[in-house]
Parts: C-alpha cells; sequence; structure tokens
C-alpha cells in the first residue's frame, strides 16, 4: 500500500535541480488502473456486443437449416442479378449449407456491432476525455501520453478479439447443435449439419472480422487523436465507415465498377470468400488479414505521435 | 529558482494568449497569479504541465523542461485544475483511490483525510455532487502528495466561506513543510491572506511582479484640510511615491515609513485624517486601470 510508505523529506529547488532525475526510471507504458479504468468503462458495451454476436450466428445457423437449399435458389433467383453480387461468391457456393453459414459474416448485424464497438471505444481514446475534461487530471499524474493511448487500444483490440470469438462460438454451436434436411436417394432425413460443414472452416472469417474492427479502432483512433470532440470524432469515423461499405457494395453489386475495392478498407473483408477457400484460406488471411492489421497498426502509430505532441485545450 | 519561464510565449494565429512571459518562482514560497479571465493565467499552467507547446521561449521546473520531461516534472508536482472533471460514474472514494493508484506516490489514506477534514462525503456519486464538492474532491487528491510544487488554479472558485478558509489553512500547511505552491486566483483577499510574492496578468503579458511583504509595508494617507498645504520639506520627499492635492485632500502614498510623514502632516492644517494599507487592490486596479497600450 502507498500509505505505509513514511513521508518523504518534500525536496526543495535546490535537491531537486541537484539530483537531475533525468536519470529515473521511465514511466512505464502500461499503467494496471488505466486498463482496469478502460475495462470498467466498456465492461456492459462488450457484454452486449459479445452476447449478440454469439445470438445472432447461433440463430443465423438456426434459420439456415430451416430453409432447404431449394427454397434458398428459388428465393435469390427471384431477385435482381444485381443482388447476387451483393452475396461476394457465386450463387452455387451460396447455395451450400457451408456457403449460407458463411454469409452470417457479411450480413449487416456482425458489421454493425463491430463499427459499434470499435468506434464507441476508440472515439474514447483521445477525443473523448479530452471533451469530458477528464484526461487533464488523469495527465496532471506522472503518466506517459502513450499509457493513455495503450489503455485504450489494448482494450479496443481485446474485446475485438472477444467478438469475434464469440461470432465463432455462435457458429460452432449452431453447427454442433442444429440438423438439416437432406434427401438421400429419395429418401428425406435429418442430417447433423456438423456432418456437412466443419467449425473449423470458419475460423478464417472470425479472424477477418477482428482485423476489420481492429483496423476500424485504429482509423477512429487517429481521428480521435486529432481532434477535440468525441462527437465529432463519431461523425467523421461513422461518416467514413458507411462511404467504405457503399463503395464496397458497389463494387460487389456492379462488375464494372470493381476498382472501387481499391478505396475501400472493405475490400480486404472477404470472410465469405474465405470459409469457403479450403485450404486458401489461410493464404487470403495473411493477405487481407495483413492489409487490415498493417493498415491499423500505421493509423495507431500516426496516432501516438499525433498525440504526443498535440497540444491539450482545456476543457470547455 | 524552482520555476523558470524564459520569454515564454503561447500563441494561437494571430492570437497571443502569453506573450514573452519571463518570472522565476523560488523553492518555499507561495506565488500567487492574478489576473481576469483571459489574461493567460490558465495559459502558463497549461505550459507549466506541459500541456501546451511553446510557441517561442522555455519553462522549466527544477531545470526539467515542461514540455519535454513533462512526466518527470508531473513526479514531482501536483495540479489542481481550474474545473476539474471526474469520472462521472465513480463515487467520491473511487475516485480518490483512482487517482492514488494512478502515480506510484499516491496517498489514499491522507486524500481521506482531507476529505474527512474538508467534510466531504464519499459515498456520492461524482455525477451526482455539486462542482463545489467535485473542487474539494480535487483538492484532496491534489493536496494529498508528498510533493515540492502545488499548482492550484483557482482553488476556491466553488467553495463555501468555510472551506475556503480550511484551503487556504492547507496552502499554508504545505508552505510550512517547504513546498511551493503556484496559486492562480480572482480573489484579491485570499491572495493577499497566503501568498508571498505576486504577479500580475494582463492580456497575455506579465506585468507585475510584486513581493507582499513590500506590499504590506505600503500605505496610503488620506488628509482633508481646512487650509493651503505645503509640499514636504527635501528630507522626507523620498518617502512619498505619490502625492496629489484635489478639492482640498491630499492623497499621498508612502512606500515605507510612516513616522516622518505623519511629524510632517502635523504641521498642515489636518481636519481629518484615514491611513489604509495600499493593499494589492490599489495595484491590480492601478494595473487595469491604465490605458491599453499601457
Amino acid at each position: 500500500m502507498h500509505d505505509a510508505a513514511p513521508r518523504q523529506p518534500v525536496e526543495t529547488d535546490e535537491n531537486w535541480s541537484s539530483t537531475p532525475n533525468r536519470a529515473a526510471p521511465r514511466a512505464p507504458l502500461f499503467v494496471a488502473a488505466l486498463w482496469r479504468r478502460a475495462m470498467s468503462d466498456s465492461f456492459w458495451m462488450l457484454c452486449g456486443c459479445i452476447a449478440i454476436m454469439f445470438v445472432f450466428h447461433w440463430l443465423y445457423v438456426y434459420m439456415t437449416s430451416l430453409v432447404s437449399s431449394s427454397s434458398f435458389i428459388n428465393l435469390f433467383e427471384g431477385l435482381p442479378k444485381t443482388m447476387h453480387g451483393l452475396l461476394g461468391i457465386s450463387f452455387s457456393e451460396a447455395a451450400t449449407p457451408r456457403g449460407r453459414i458463411a454469409l452470417a459474416y457479411v450480413d449487416p448485424t456482425p458489421v454493425v456491432i463491430t463499427a459499434v464497438w470499435a468506434l464507441s471505444r476508440a472515439s474514447d481514446a483521445v477525443s473523448g476525455p479530452l471533451d469530458r475534461g477528464t484526461l487533464e487530471m488523469t495527465l496532471a499524474q506522472p503518466i506517459r501520453r502513450m499509457s493513455v493511448l495503450a489503455a485504450n487500444a489494448g482494450v479496443t483490440i481485446f474485446g475485438a478479439a472477444l467478438i469475434a470469438l464469440s461470432a465463432w462460438l455462435g457458429t460452432c454451436i449452431g453447427v454442433l447443435t442444429v440438423s438439416v434436411q437432406q434427401t438421400t436417394m429419395l429418401i428425406p432425413m435429418k442430417v447433423p449439419l456438423a456432418g456437412l460443414v466443419s467449425c473449423r472452416e470458419y475460423v478464417p472469417s472470425a479472424l477477418n472480422l477482428f482485423c476489420l474492427t481492429v483496423f476500424a479502432a485504429g482509423i477512429t483512433t487517429l481521428i480521435s487523436a486529432c481532434d477535440r470532440y468525441r462527437w465529432r470524432t463519431l461523425g467523421i469515423a461513422g461518416g467514413f465507415y458507411a462511404v467504405e461499405i457503399l463503395l464496397k457494395m458497389l463494387g460487389l453489386a456492379f462488375s464494372q465498377l470493381k476498382w472501387l475495392f481499391y478505396f475501400t478498407f472493405l475490400g480486404s473483408y472477404w470472410p465469405q470468400s474465405m470459409a469457403l477457400a479450403g485450404r486458401r484460406a489461410w493464404l487470403m488471411s495473411l493477405q487481407y488479414d495483413g492489409i487490415l492489421l498493417g493498415s491499423a497498426a500505421v493509423c495507431y502509430v500516426f496516432a501516438a505521435l499525433v498525440f504526443a505532441r498535440r497540444d491539450l485545450p482545456a476543457p470547455l | 529558482m524552482l520555476v523558470h519561464t524564459d520569454h515564454l510565449t503561447k500563441r494561437y494565429g494571430d492570437m497571443a494568449a502569453l506573450s514573452d512571459c519571463s518570472l522565476g518562482i523560488a523553492g518555499g514560497v507561495v506565488f500567487g497569479l492574478l489576473g481576469p479571465n483571459g489574461s493567460g493565467k490558465t495559459t502558463l499552467l497549461r505550459l507549466l504541465l506541459g500541456y501546451l507547446r511553446p510557441t517561442e521561449g522555455r519553462a522549466t521546473i527544477g531545470g526539467l523542461d515542461c514540455h519535454r520531461d513533462s512526466v518527470a516534472v508531473h513526479r514531482r508536482l501536483s495540479y489542481l485544475p481550474g474545473e476539474p472533471r471526474l469520472h462521472r460514474r465513480m463515487r467520491g472514494d473511487e475516485a480518490l483511490t483512482y487517482f492514488s493508484q494512478l502515480r506510484p506516490d499516491g496517498r489514499l489514506q491522507r486524500s481521506r483525510e482531507i476529505a474527512d477534514r474538508l467534510n466531504l462525503d464519499l459515498t456520492r456519486q461524482v455525477a451526482r455532487i455539486s462542482t463545489g464538492m467535485r473542487q474539494m474532491l480535487a483538492l484532496c487528491m491534489a493536496m494529498s502528495l508528498d510533493v515540492p510544487l502545488l499548482v492550484l488554479d483557482e482553488p476556491t472558485s466553488s467553495l463555501d466561506p468555510t472551506v475556503r478558509s480550511e484551503v487556504l489553512a492547507l496552502v499554508r500547511e504545505a508552505q510550512t513543510e517547504g513546498r511551493t505552491v503556484i496559486f492562480s486566483s480572482h480573489v484579491l483577499s485570499e491572495v493577499e491572506e497566503v501568498c508571498d510574492r505576486v504577479a500580475i496578468l494582463r492580456r497575455g503579458n506579465l506585468v507585475q511582479e510584486q513581493d507582499l511583504s513590500h506590499l504590506q509595508l505600503q500605505h496610503r494617507i488620506v488628509a482633508r484640510l481646512s487650509g493651503p498645504s505645503s509640499p514636504p520639506p527635501d528630507a522626507i520627499r523620498h518617502l512619498v511615491s505619490k502625492l496629489s492635492s484635489e478639492n482640498g485632500e491630499l492623497r499621498i502614498e508612502a512606500p515605507g515609513e510612516l513616522t516622518p510623514l505623519l511629524g510632517w502632516l502635523a504641521t498642515l492644517p489636518v481636519s481629518e485624517m484615514r491611513i489604509e494599507p495600499l493593499g494589492l487592490r490599489t495595484v491590480y486596479d492601478q494595473i487595469y486601470r491604465e490605458p491599453r497600450d499601457a
């Protein structure tokens, strides 16, 4: 306990300057109290995101089992051709149980949930506490600015991993507990889904979802490090995310606009293709997840540089 | 000097929040910073805290650069912001615990003792307490640390008179323990009560540094005359810093000894006389009554 420490003699300017504590140990990057605070601030939100993600993926698998492949084909054939492109995989692949389960990862629900987590937590990196005024008291302590950023980034990335894990676990539980109607030699019978698809096939998809969340958190942290108001950070990051989604959808819907994938980070988000790629999935993961994580790392480095150098205005 | 600023300047575009500020603060003193809103007090403090990067000049505390070595500087100081904002969901005691854990020399028990002394209820949530109570809570954190420098930005602005005097007592105790206190305030009487030396800022410029012990020796004599007056004799002229006569009223400002002046006044046809300490108010008013470009 700090309290047990005997009262130290007060330093005067003489002994202060004569013991140039420039040689004092560098303040640690990891400050446990900051991490605990960041965890506590985001606890309920993280629980909510995890629960929604888990239940959504479980239910998605369950719903998949209720719709037969033929009904699925009939349903999609009735839709305009441009809508087929939005699947991101061929129509025949999408009709298989494995393909239909993989589509859960490109459903708006997980994309929105991860965006909500990434944007809300990462916007709280700098502009959040600056806006609330709590950063002033925190940084009046002997704490490096990087420690504040590291605590936020650490908890955000840890949360992103748990959310992606809950998505995969939801898929797994669904696969292990659900049976589908199959017709073998003209005899309709219930077959366990686990016999048709493997949980392992969705690991690269969940990893891709995690990397997408980390990238969204990275870019939002960069905006937050430059900004002063959290609402503005959320507005800019949300607008950016919306534009990126729009570019991806246009690229998917119209083959002549595929070049738009180069202008959206969602051009590296292909969880449905990864689930169907077999052994090639890990190569795809290396490529796409590498791009997302690399871009996120660049964003975090720039955010750190900006935050270390910027002025911290007085709270309004 | 413990705190030293050398031509310290902070500009935002064309607007200078602080211009060419050079001052030194010796160890063990209570140093007052005076000035109205927008005079540059908070900018100066934020530059000392390393929150702002100087446009020009340099600030050091104990020889350490306030911006470059800000973490090392923060190890040796404790800061109370003008409007302390704390985590709204925390209870008072949680806030004290949190801040004591943020630094290796945090002293939770001491901060609780100060809270007790200020009659502060630590069971209530920060979001549900008044501005004054939030200020007290932040004061408990700031005043509990064994650091050589306390930087207090308007520490009593939202406090009631009882707590205010308790806070001033804490400041005096800190000084007795040999600490240096930078005390920014609008309240002249408080500054006069606790400070040893004061700097007055106006529109971002340091316009006066004043030793308060020296100021306490200064007096103003206002004498109403029933007849003609005469100038003071040469032998005591050096004891008068300012002399004016208007409508039969003689006003004298005396920077030091009064007895010879009173002897001279006894020779004049004085019908009424008042002697008052010059005080910080007079110095402050003089500065703020001066024309804009003075």
